[in-house]
């Protein structure tokens, strides 16, 4: 009989954790689980590969904040003696290593208590961010160039074993947030939080590589607003298992009194995978004087963490840590840390610290929007591109789905073009809200050329402000030419000012048509839904026509209705129209100017997207950035270094004495010794001031002096000899 | 026939290299150890490293060629580098002559410039005789004036066929470093208020001047003295061409020597502080008001020379310019090509697919 597979048990035992265990593994069909994966897997139990994945939130003692290796070690024994031999467990490595030692997943094993072997046998313990192999993510995947670690990738069984513990930013932490710990780049807050969705490449991981089974120990848990960073056991003796880890999760979330869903890690797999609860073997009431994080907590560190530099150094400087077994790389971190970590553990019991730490988070919380805003105004090319699954289930299209935006489109253009041209050849009006546009230029590049270079299929990537996304080509031509495509698309905040008042990135999913003949090439686009729902309208056409001599004619034709962030609805400009007119006729100039000059790089061969590319993300060579306060460490010396030599130079330059001897003794009576000199030629006179650097600035003033009095002369005699 | 070129990694250099092998002669490139090889990346060349500065790593380079073509120099405007460029010009061409001698080379063809003829305060056209005033020069004008009398006197004493060409402001493709004649080109571009100013100089394609290095080598008679040129331009109408070429205003003020001398100065400062290299110099201010205008009469008549026009030249330079990264995409939105320089750019795109970009 297969086992249900939305079962959760839940199983507390104050007498024997061992037993915890055991009972939860059977409650939750871990042996049924087994058996249905070996048989389809068609392989003897010795040969069935079963790989562990366990918390390692390693960083003080009482190690409340990981999976007990203890119980972790029951588990392998468990599987031994159920004739399972094949087993190994795994993390790994993770960004505190830049300012750690001992932080290697191996070191790690071995500091947290992992023997490598129990009664029964011997395990290996892998680094899952070494022995990588490719790993086939779909094309519409944000792990599409991620490696995977082959221990985890050929497993025929994945357990995750994790820690119930709050978490600072996921509000709590289980099954789910534990496979983080799976992919292979040390940084996990920088390349699996901001440069993807976490909720994103989980659920990416889990499609590929899908967990079996689901433990988590909270045999303590680990409460508090401090997540991770602080030990503050809650003595609950209890063990969570299921088949699904999401479910596992839910249940954690339940015994720990949040919702499930604060956890965009978990609801987004829960929102994907059946709206039903699991089945209970269990208590669901919430653990007795549970203490979690507070939703101002979460927010603040959050948006705190919206930079990775910033994410970087917090973590660095409020990190509980045992020096004794991870000394700190650099001694600045060190004193940092000594200073606050102690401070900003205990947020429970001290109100104090609680109302600072939220004031510094939301101040640098503050100054990374600015930092942000900024960045979109006026250096697009610092921020970070945006890497977004396709979400799209491309099953229940069919090609007329994608065919329809051109029937849509069609009739617009008709609208669009009607519409009076402004001075720059701008047409546009408004439309049920949304601004309907027009506009083309042709230009002096002939057609063939053009196409040959500027690929139709890739037109809505090159608009303006394009910061990330995914494309999923369906369906090509005879000539292998994509001609239905869905694609996910990211902008910066349009128009960019609203970004200082919280505008978001606007995240468009669509159906695309491309149609190709001998004189035009042209894409059509319908947006289906906006994730973040920042996008009422993003539809359009755009067209590469040929038109002879002339040249290539590029028209663009859009509908859009962005959302505006709520400052900007409060201000309600639909009373003042001249002004909403004008923003909006400068706004679609400078989109259709800056993508045809996307189109015009994409001639050229030039790089036309804006944002800065994140680091290889196929795992195993990426470099971890340094801390922000090892840089400023650094930047303090070289600043000292370079303050030492112009000291030097001046002193040099207006020394009077010459240098003398040091004393090899100060007797008594404070009298300096000196040993005798050796009576030595006399050297020539050094002069008593160096004037080397008087005479260049002076030789320099000189001759900018002369040349500008000889190019006024010039002047004057060019006037004279006019006049 | 076999033929060395060094300075294979500079604008005139990369250039010569395309012109040769177009005609048949197979290429050793000679670079510097560690110096950029991308504009003549692709190329069927045989690529050796040396340095002009190193006369042991000449002879083998040279070995096995019967012709050099000695193009390395540091073109630069900056006084800071006058060391330098003094030692590379001087130095680099005894070096190169000695070892040529040596290696057996029948021809040795000596890129210079065109400045060496002098430069007048009206518009009057000079060529190979013309003669020049050292009083009022720049460091790159002296060490081009040495660099040739050196030469030349070197070649009479190893009784070595020498050939020294002397080109105009050189423009056009295959410029990795950005050499200032095509800086002329972005400083234009850069300048919100587009102005231009008195004088003018001799514009000319960098292939043109590449083709007329192998005319010289094939037709040039020795120790004799070639000017490249094109067409005399006044600023103002180089200025414009540029402007036209790239649907961008043309010029509205003149800059005089005092205005001019200052935004230099500024331009300086501000790549000083920037860690960049400033688009224009003091030394070039200097040359405001003055003309450099040259015939290449000569060139013509007795290498059969036949430069295009200089807006043509602009044209060339403008459509690889705004490919590269010497044109930044905040610049190169502001500018609308016109077909001229997307015909050069798409010639530029046949020549060498986008595997053989810089």
């Amino acid at each position: 009989m297969t086992p249900s597979r939305d079962k959760v048990a839940i199983v507390s035992d104050s007498e024997d954790k061992f037993a915890c265990v055991t009972r939860a593994i059977e409650a939750a069909g871990l042996a049924q689980e087994l058996e249905a994966r070996r048989s389809a897997a068609g392989v003897e139990p010795s040969a069935f590969r079963i790989v562990i994945k366990p918390d390692l939130t390693f960083f003080f003692r009482p190690a409340t904040t990981m999976t007990d290796p203890e119980l972790v070690e029951h588990l392998v024994e468990w599987l031994f003696q159920a004739g399972y031999s094949n087993v190994s467990l795994g993390t790994s490595q993770e960004s505190s290593q830049s300012w750690l030692d001992n932080r290697d997943p191996l070191v790690l094993a071995d500091l947290a208590g992992y023997h490598f072997q129990t009664k029964n046998g011997s395990y290996d313990f892998c680094d899952f961010s070494d022995d990588l192999e490719p790993a086939a993510f779909p094309q519409g995947s944000v792990l599409r160039n991620t490696s995977l670690s082959r221990a985890w990738l050929e497993a025929h069984f994945r357990i995750s074993f994790a820690k119930c513990r709050t978490d600072e930013a996921f509000f709590y932490a289980g099954a789910l947030q534990n496979l983080l710990g799976v992919l292979p780049l040390a940084d996990k807050e920088q390349n699996y939080s901001r440069r993807m969705p976490a909720a994103d490449a989980i659920a990416d991981l889990l499609n590929l590589t899908p967990v079996h089974f689901a433990l988590i120990d909270a045999y303590p848990a680990n409460q508090g607003n401090a997540g991770a960073r602080h030990s503050d056991p809650l003595p609950v003796s209890t063990i969570i298992a299921g088949a699904k880890p999401h479910f596992a999760d839910w249940a954690v979330a339940l015994k720990l009194g949040v919702d499930p869903w604060r956890s965009s890690i978990v609801a987004k797999m829960l929102r994907h995978d059946s709206p039903d609860h699991p089945e209970v073997i269990g208590d669901l009431a919430p653990f007795p004087g549970v203490r979690n994080v507070h939703p101002m907590v979460a927010d603040a560190v959050a948006k705190r963490n919206t930079s990775p530099a910033v994410q970087r150094a917090a973590t660095a400087w409020l990190q509980t840590v045992d020096r004794g077994l991870f000394p700190f790389k650099d001694s600045f971190t060190d004193r940092v840390n000594l200073l606050l970590a102690h401070q900003f553990g205990s947020l429970d019991s001290n109100p104090a610290a609680f109302a600072t730490f939220l004031a510094l988070n939301y101040s640098l919380a503050g100054a990374n929007q600015t930092s942000d805003a900024l960045n979109v105004m006026f250096a697009k090319d610092r921020v970070h591109w945006m890497e977004r699954p396709l979400n799209l289930n491309l099953r229940v299209y069919s090609p007329a789905d994608y065919e329809m935006s051109k029937t849509y489109m069609e009739p617009l253009e008709k609208i669009a073009f009607d519409a009076p041209p402004d001075k720059d050849g701008l047409r546009w009006l408004y439309l049920d809200n949304s601004v309907l546009f027009y506009c083309s230029r042709q230009l002096p590049i002939p057609f063939a050329e053009f196409v040959q270079r500027v690929d139709i299929a890739r037109a809505v990537r090159m608009m303006n402000d394009y910061i990330g996304g995914s494309c999923v080509p369906v369906m090509r031509d005879s000539q292998g030419r994509v001609t239905h495509q869905a694609e996910r698309n990211l902008y910066l905040p349009q128009p960019n000012y609203t970004a200082f008042t919280g505008g978001r990135p606007i995240d468009v999913s669509k159906l695309e048509f491309i149609a190709y003949s001998e004189t035009e090439h042209k894409i059509f686009w319908r947006a289906l839904k906006s994730e973040n729902e920042t996008a009422r309208f993003d539809d359009g056409a755009v067209a590469f026509t040929n038109t002879g001599v002339s040249g290539t004619l590029v028209t663009i034709t859009a509908r859009q209705e962005f959302i505006l962030p709520p400052f900007w609805q409060m201000l309600n400009l639909d009373l003042a129209p001249a002004i909403k007119d004008y923003l909006v006729s400068d706004a679609y100039r400078n989109f259709f100017t800056r993508t045809l000059a996307n189109f015009e790089a994409a001639f050229e061969g030039r790089e036309y997207r804006v944002g800065m590319e994140w680091p290889d993300a196929t795992g195993g060579n990426a470099e971890e950035p340094p801390l922000p306060t090892t840089r400023l460490s650094e930047g303090v010396q070289r600043l000292a270094e370079n303050a030492r030599v112009a000291i030097d130079r001046i002193t040099s330059a207006v020394s009077l004495s010459p240098s003398r001897p040091a004393p090899t003794e100060v007797d008594e009576q404070g009298f300096a010794h000196f040993e005798s000199q050796p009576k030595a030629l006399p050297e020539p006179a050094k002069p008593l001031l160096d004037t080397s650097l008087i005479r260049d600035a002076a030789a320099t003033a000189a001759t900018f002096t002369k040349d500008l009095l000889q190019a006024v002369s010039r002047d004057l005699a060019g006037t004279k000899q006019k006049d | 026939m076999p033929a060395l070129v060094t300075g294979a990694g500079g604008l005139i250099g990369a250039n010569i290299c395309r012109a040769l092998l177009r005609r048949g002669y197979s290429v050793r490139a000679l670079l510097r150890p560690g110096g950029n090889p991308a504009a003549i990346r692709g190329l069927p060349v045989e690529v050796v490293y040396g340095d002009v500065r190193h006369p042991e790593t000449l002879v083998p380079a040279i070995t096995g060629c019967d012709v050099v073509f000695h193009t390395a120099s540091i073109f630069s405007y900056a006084v800071q580098d006058e060391i330098d460029m003094r030692a590379t010009a001087v130095d680099g061409a005894s070096n190169v002559l000695i070892a040529a001698k040596s290696a057996g080379a029948k021809r040795v063809v000596l890129t210079s410039s065109s400045v060496v003829f002098g430069n007048s305060e009206q518009a009057t056209v000079r060529d190979e005789k013309g003669s020049f005033d050292p009083s009022d020069a720049s460091p790159y004008f002296l060490s081009k004036v040495k660099q040739e009398d050196t030469a030349a006197r070197l070649a009479q004493d190893l009784e070595l066929d020498l050939v020294i060409v002397n080109p105009g402001i050189t423009v056009g493709p295959h410029d990795t470093k950005l050499s200032p004649s095509n800086a002329i080109v972005i400083a234009y571009l850069s300048d919100p208020f587009h102005t231009t100013f008195e004088g003018g100089c001799n514009i000319v394609s960098v292939r043109d001047v590449a083709e007329g290095h192998v005319l010289a080598a094939e037709r040039g008679v020795r120790n004799e003295r070639y000017l490249l040129g094109s067409e005399n331009l006044e600023w103002s109408l180089i200025h414009r061409y540029v402007a036209e070429l790239c649907g961008v205003p043309a010029p509205r003020v003149y800059a005089n020597h005092t205005v001019g001398y200052l935004a230099a100065t500024i331009q300086e400062m501000w790549a000083k502080c920037t860690g960049t290299k400033p688009l224009t110099s003091r030394e070039q201010a200097k040359m405001i008001g003055r003309f450099y205008w040259y015939s290449h009469s000569k060139a013509a008549a007795a290498l059969g020379y036949s430069p295009g026009s200089a807006r043509a030249a602009l044209a060339d330079a403008i459509a690889y310019l705004i490919r590269t990264p010497h044109v930044s995409t905040q610049l190169r939105r502001t500018l609308a090509p016109g077909k001229e320089v997307y015909d050069a750019q798409i010639q530029l795109n046949r020549e060498e697919p986008r595997g053989h970009q810089e």
